[in-house]
């Protein structure tokens, strides 16, 4: 979906272009942070693509497969989170010249990317989420077990300061965030995904930012550590800052949450 | 709103505080435990020193894949393959609230998710030729 030239948040403004020639589709345009592209056995691509320009804002925008090793696709590069390129996987920054696929390379039909990407979005969106808590949980067991064993001015680290504190509240919000995957999960199952989105929404605003600050404070329990190479922390904390990108801003996503809520009072 | 319009909406409210686990996913859960310990945590470190004797940074190291490919075919001969697919033939047909007591597990392990065929973004990817792609597509 991603592209440079433009705010990719609001996917109305995808711009990469497919026209039809023929019995083929011709792409031109530019995307970045294409996750998975550089690794050797991605052999095809998923692209949202402007097929009908002159459509509704929400009608423009299509999905459309395309072979990785078609003519034209030129992988220029791996972006980068961090400094880290994440090879071989990678997040690809990626220009279609004149790439040409078959008619029938384009998912469900013109100008429904959208109503793809309502089936598409909300479960990955979920299951990043999901994993997240894994990951929280296993930075709050590091925090304790390295905060627990380790004595600094006469006390275990976990005793200085309002590192207790820290400690409790990492615990509180994990508990609390799991309870609200858990209810999100529920109400894609119960409401199906459309309906659920406000749900999912709110835990993909609040999970990553969340699971990041705990991260932040585990490494900061480890001392110099916890940004090394000898710690997962570090690494865990880059993917987690870069989550409050992936599948949408956590901005995005507050303003689901919040016109929901608006439009319960029927104001606007 | 008619009373048994609302009634149904406070069964769905109400069911929304139904979280626990299904008594039907908890073997499954055992299992996909039972994989990351015997399976994933193994060949973590070995992975991952693999790593610097890469010649080329965009490609694996082949005792990388073998190791990935070992472990998912563990996987799949012990029946774990595709929990992310939700009411699918293709999966295990987890309802999402099930696949996400799996899912927070598999997070807590590097690796774990690719080895039941279930990282990001393959899954977004994988459901939506799943669920709106043609046959032909599928096979592509």
């Amino acid at each position: 979906m991603t592209e440079p030239g433009l705010p990719s948040s609001d996917a109305k403004n995808i711009s990469t272009s497919a026209v039809l020639d023929g019995d083929e589709w011709v792409i031109n345009g530019e995307k970045f942070y294409i996750s998975g592209a550089g690794d050797p056995r991605c052999k095809i691509m998923i692209t949202m693509v402007k097929t009908s320009p002159d459509a509704a804002p929400s009608k423009q925008q299509s999905q459309i497969l395309v072979p990785t090793d078609t003519p034209g696709v030129e992988i220029l590069e791996g972006m980068q989170v961090f400094g880290h390129d994440h090879a071989p996987r990678g997040h690809m920054h990626i220009r279609f010249n004149n790439v040409r696929v078959p008619k029938d390379n384009l998912l469900l039909g013109e100008g429904r990317g959208f109503e793809i990407s309502q089936v598409r979005l909300g479960p990955g969106r979920i299951h990043h989420c999901m994993r997240s808590i894994g990951k929280a949980e296993k930075a709050l067991e590091l925090m304790v077990k390295r905060s627990a064993t380790r004595e600094a001015f006469g006390k275990p680290i976990a005793k200085l300061g309002k590192n207790l504190e820290v400690i409790s509240r990492a615990r509180i919000e994990i508990n609390g965030m799991k309870l609200a995957v858990l209810q999100a999960a529920k109400a894609m199952d119960v409401l199906g995904n459309k309906e659920a989105r406000v749900y999912v929404s709110a835990v993909k605003a609040m999970v990553p930012e969340k699971v990041c600050l705990i991260i932040d404070q585990a490494i900061q329990m480890h001392g110099a550590t916890g940004i090394s190479q000898w710690s997962p922390l570090a690494q865990m904390y880059t993917d987690m800052r870069h989550l409050r990108f992936a599948d949408g801003p956590d901005e995005v996503h507050h303003m689901v949450v919040g016109r929901a809520e608006i439009q319960r009072y029927d104001l606007w | 709103m008619s009373s048994s319009n609302s009634s149904s909406a406070s069964n769905i409210e109400a069911d929304l505080f139904n979280l626990a686990m299904s008594d039907a996913a908890q073997p499954l859960m055992d299992a996909v435990t039972k994989h990351i310990r015997d399976n994933v945590e193994p060949i973590i470190e070995e992975f991952h020193a693999l790593e610097k004797e890469k010649t080329d940074r965009w490609s694996w190291h082949p005792r990388q894949l073998e190791l990935l490919e070992g472990a998912k075919n563990k996987a799949k001969e012990s029946g774990l393959w595709n929990f992310f697919l939700p009411d699918s033939e293709l999966g295990e047909g987890l309802t999402n609230l099930d696949y996400a007591y799996i899912a927070t597990e598999l997070g807590k392990y590097p690796l774990a998710s690719e080895t039941l065929n279930c990282s990001a973004p393959d899954t977004g990817n994988m459901e939506v030729l799943e669920r709106v792609g043609t046959e032909a597509q599928k096979e592509q």
